[in-house]
């Protein structure tokens, strides 16, 4: 190799990407010259040197993310809409069914062109009614009845619901005097514990005074026998 | 717990699914080693922390686009890459750098092997390690962007030539040669530095 391959191959050293056979290539090189020679140790140095003086150092604040902090991946809406093989095969005959059916849905169809206008129509032509009148009448019997049934419902409903009101008015109230129970006990509880220990610090409070009196007297006693 | 021994690849899958916690897991991973890249590419502790937090933010927004989730750490160092050069380019004029010798790449390389008396680089392990740091930190902020980030990426990173290849999208034989313009200029930098301290 030259001196120009050989820089090629002392990066590759110094990235420890070196190959075995231009591992030896480089070695015959840098035995032959002494520039290159001079070179290969100034930069085995100056990495050497840059990786020691500034090593790695802890991130000042560790980094945590919450959800809303960060918005979702965008995804694409290719991406989104994206079938599977078998998806596309599903889909592609629920369309040929819905197109057989259009088409036989329209070759079923009547058209009728009028001057300004088009007419379609499906099925047989009904004949105009002649007994209007008696529609009329069982048109209004059935608007009745429906009013009638429409009040029933709504009535019903008032009662369940006011009945359900006064079950759980009830069920409020209980709990409520539990609780009231409850209370009241653990203030009675306390009350008593605060009774006992009161009795106690007294019977301490007794006892404390009679002892001072005890050493009291004891001093005197001693006192008057030093004097005399 | 059971999420810590999973690989980065899973965990790209997690977070694409819509899971924050697979996300935390892999910038706890990773934010060190990120901070530290943006910090010698960009000089700054402050600015270096912003790119780390950001270098997340758009990951995460945009792992869809991440076509092999076995090379997250690659992607991201290239996210992390391209912010710390658009923060460079916005925050830095070109003539702040000083260049010893020429500034391109293209620059010569029989006559940056050929400039001044011969160098010796005898004399470092005088300094105490703080004082070897602001050096070291001074010589890099010297070289040019794509000549620092290559001598970053190798050194400091450890990647590969054809990963850092992939981060810059530049020809392995390129970042060979900007490797070796760098260390060349690093060389000569901290030459001089060794010559004129006390």
């Amino acid at each position: 190799v030259n001196c120009e391959e050989s820089r090629h191959l002392l990066m590759d050293y110094l990235g420890n990407e070196l190959e075995h056979s231009s591992a030896a290539e480089l070695r015959r090189h840098l035995n032959i010259c002494s520039s290159c020679r001079q070179e290969f140790a100034a930069l085995s140095k100056v990495q050497a040197t840059m990786a020691a003086g500034w090593p790695d150092e802890e991130i000042p604040q560790n980094l945590v993310f919450r959800q809303e902090q960060v918005t979702l991946p965008r995804v694409g809406w290719w991406k989104r809409v994206a079938f599977t093989s078998r998806e596309i095969t599903v889909l592609g005959m629920a369309a040929t069914v819905m197109i057989c059916l259009s088409l036989w849905i329209l070759s079923q169809a009547r058209m009728e062109f009028a001057k300004d206008s088009v007419q379609i129509s499906f099925g047989t032509v009904k004949e105009p009614a002649h007994d209007r009148p008696s529609s009329f009448a069982s048109d209004e019997a059935a608007k009745k009845e429906l009013q009638n049934q429409i009040e029933q419902a709504v009535f019903k409903l008032h009662q369940e619901q006011t009945a359900q009101l006064q079950q759980s008015l009830l069920k409020l109230r209980a709990d409520v005097e539990a609780n009231r129970k409850m209370d009241m006990s653990q203030i009675a509880r306390g009350l008593k514990y605060l009774e006992e220990t009161q009795s106690v610090v007294w019977k301490e409070a007794v006892q404390n005074s009679s002892n001072l009196d005890t050493l009291a007297r004891d001093l005197y006693v001693r006192t008057s026998s030093v004097r005399q | 717990l059971g999420l810590v021994r999973v690989s980065d690849k899973e965990l790209v899958q997690r977070v694409a699914g819509g899971d924050c916690d697979a996300f935390n897991l892999l910038v706890g991973r990773w934010e060190k080693k990120l901070f530290n890249l943006a910090y010698r590419l960009v000089g700054n502790r402050e600015d270096a922390f912003d790119i780390c937090q950001d270098t997340f933010i758009r990951a995460y927004e945009q792992m869809h686009q991440l076509k092999d989730p076995g090379k997250f750490a690659q992607w991201l160092f290239q996210i992390a890459r391209n912010l710390c050069i658009s923060h460079h380019r916005s925050s830095k004029p070109a003539s702040q750098h000083l260049v010893i010798g020429a500034e391109s790449e293209e620059m010569d390389l029989e006559a940056l092997l050929s400039d001044g008396s011969p160098i010796s680089l005898d004399g470092g392990e005088r300094f105490q390690p703080s004082e070897l740091r602001l050096i070291v930190e001074r010589a890099l902020s010297y070289l040019p962007m794509e000549q620092k980030e290559t001598v970053v990426l190798k050194i400091y990173e450890g990647l590969k030539f054809s990963e850092i290849a992939e981060i810059t999208e530049t020809p392995v034989s390129t970042v060979k040669s900007r490797l070796y313009l760098g260390l060349s200029q690093l060389k000569k930098i901290l030459t001089n530095t060794w010559r004129s301290a006390p």
